[in-house]
């Protein structure tokens, strides 16, 4: 056998989304570069939940909240470039908060994006894992926790626009320049190659194994002397900092951001990826939230609204047939029994 | 010998029902210890108190020299070095017997020294030698759900011997294994004295025979008996509550 052969055929099928994104723009089809580029954010977005779900079975169903803290930061700062912005002065702002002040110059404002939702999820991680909160408890929680931050959102009209949330904003640029479509493309895409290779990285690290120890069973792993609380907490954060992330470059590509991109709904939207990709793998992760979202686009055109229904039973044949995922039927190298009874065990 | 584990008036009490009443154990380093008792004796809960898993009413633990009462299971884990075989194999289902393994591999258990970090390769080259110990070289890459229950005990082993602790804990390493498995087993668990210190519950008699060297009788959640296997078969507290019947132990197997 050769080494070749041991590569699991999940990679491949990693290239070959990455060969695909890489490539696209060449096609001159503007609007859907345009579309595919919002889309390889929320590929950020999935890669973000992978870690927390996928891996260490934490099932985060407010993970939105750390994507709109990102998000709106980057909002708030695009949209005070040139002082008080005209949603604020409306509420009779006068005079920019120190705070908003401070993350106005743009390299102030991606670290607060990244920085803000890493340190609220370390120290919520603090809080919950430590007082040994865990399984669906801490999918209650998070739940309660979008529902909470989405009318916060809603409640502080004049630093967020309210429910209508905040518009208008410039698109990409890095270092003060304005990027073109093309450059804007490539800045999103060569940073998802850059957290898929951190989430490998780290995934295939001892961290990554620890984990996936924590999901299968975490209590067992106490006894081998790890405080699963701490790593827990530890993959919370970096998490948090992924999905920050996500949320900074999501505000100038999509040019406007409002309550519901932060709360239950976008949060179920990337469990729903994952459900259907496939959990543990980050391939999955990418599969599922690029095949939901383009086919979500092409069949919204068709049945309007009513794509949605075909979402929902979609998602239910998965879970019927597939419990863990399109990429849960792949074949896993070195395995003798089928996976598929590998996975139905699982499950 | 030097005394490695000591229990002073250990007990436990679960809303009101008292599992374990004033028991006090020392165990010498390197010995190994079986204890046995019927069903409801208190067996697994002595072993819980020890390694952290019940915090106990009353009493205290004391292990090679420091008061380990009511730690944590990761600290009496990682820094006193007490590991711990479950009663029926206590796994990481959906990981391969090698990563089972490694998760098991010691000095790499903080954030820190596993953040991007493949962990020490010292003991990863361990797990090879492990996988021949217990038979399970063949199937390093199976899940550990896709092993019979034999191996699924040996695995569990073998995540102990990879875990290298002073002492290791077995409850009822033996438990549903066939007579044969039964005897490799013993095998296995001979083979680690010398180098740790054993403690082990168990039932089957039979076992109890090839491997013990002194035995603790628990009954009803106190030390009945305590001493040398022969003396112990022949006191007739213990065959009263126990060995009754042909030593397979009063209420059968768990």
């Amino acid at each position: 056998m050769t080494r070749f052969a041991k590569i699991p055929a999940a990679r491949y099928l990693d290239l070959a989304l990455f060969l695909a994104l890489g490539l696209f723009p060449l096609t001159g089809l503007m609007f859907y570069t345009q579309l595919l580029q919002k889309y390889m954010v929320f590929l950020i977005f999935a890669y973000s939940l992978d870690l927390l779900w996928g891996y260490a079975g934490l099932m985060d169903l407010g993970h939105a909240v750390l994507f709109g803290m990102g998000g709106y930061l980057m909002a708030l700062s695009l949209s005070a470039r040139s002082g008080v912005p005209e949603f604020m002065a409306r509420y009779g702002v006068e005079q920019l908060p120190a705070w908003l002040a401070a993350i106005v110059p743009e390299p102030a404002a991606v670290l607060a994006g990244i920085l803000v939702p890493a340190l609220f999820a370390g120290l919520l991680g603090r809080f919950l894992f430590f007082s040994r909160v865990g399984g669906v408890f801490f999918s209650v929680i998070t739940l309660a926790l979008a529902q909470a931050f989405n009318l916060f959102i809603q409640s502080q009209q004049e630093y967020t626009g309210g429910f209508n949330g905040i518009g208008g904003l410039p698109g990409l640029s890095l270092f003060g320049r304005p990027l073109t479509l093309a450059q804007g493309y490539y800045l999103v895409f060569g940073l998802v190659l850059l957290v898929y290779a951190f989430c490998r990285g780290l995934t295939a690290s001892r961290f990554g194994l620890v984990l996936r120890g924590i999901r299968e069973n975490g209590a067992r792993l106490e006894f081998l002397g790890y405080d699963q609380a701490r790593f827990k907490t530890a993959v919370f954060a970096v998490s948090g900092a992924l999905a920050g992330l996500a949320g900074v470059l999501y505000a100038p590509v999509n040019g406007m951001i409002a309550p519901n991109d932060v709360g239950m709904e976008f949060s179920t939207a990337a469990v729903v990826w994952l459900a259907i990709g496939g959990r543990g793998s980050l391939t999955g992760a990418a599969l599922g939230a690029m095949l939901v979202n383009v086919l979500g686009n092409a069949l919204s055109e068709q049945f309007g609204a009513y794509w949605q229904l075909l979402l929902g039973a979609a998602l239910l044949a998965v879970v019927f047939f597939a419990p863990q995922g399109i990429t849960g039927v792949l074949p896993r190298p070195g395995a003798r029994s089928s996976p598929g009874k590998a996975a139905g065990k699982r499950a | 010998m030097r005394e490695i584990l000591r229990t002073e008036n250990l007990s436990a009490c679960f809303s009101g029902f008292r599992a374990l009443d004033r028991v006090n154990l020392s165990v010498a380093e390197g010995e190994l210890r079986v204890v046995i008792g019927p069903n409801g004796a208190g067996k697994t809960t002595l072993m819980d108190l020890i390694t952290g898993r019940t915090k106990p009413s009353g009493g205290k633990v004391f292990f090679d020299g420091h008061d380990i009462t009511g730690k944590p299971p990761f600290e009496i884990a990682a820094r006193y070095g007490i590991g711990r075989k479950f009663q029926g194999p206590n796994l990481f289902e959906n990981m391969t017997v090698r990563e089972n393994l490694e998760l098991a591999a010691p000095g790499g258990n903080t954030v820190p020294s596993t953040f991007f970090r493949r962990g020490p390769a010292r003991l990863r080259r361990g797990a090879e030698e492990i996988l021949g110990k217990i038979g399970l070289s063949e199937k390093e890459n199976l899940l550990a759900c896709e092993l019979s229950h034999g191996e699924r005990q040996w695995l569990e082993i073998g995540m102990l011997m990879m875990q290298n602790p002073k002492m290791m804990i077995l409850d009822e390493p033996t438990a549903g294994m066939t007579a044969e498995e039964t005897r490799l087993t013993g095998r296995m668990i001979r083979r680690l004295l010398g180098d740790h210190t054993v403690l082990v519950v168990e039932h089957d008699m039979d076992f109890v025979r090839q491997v013990a060297q002194t035995v603790t009788v628990l009954h009803l959640g106190r030390v009945l008996a305590e001493g040398p296997l022969e003396q112990i078969e022949r006191d007739p507290r213990v065959v009263r509550v126990y060995l009754k019947s042909g030593g397979k132990g009063g209420e059968g197997r768990a």
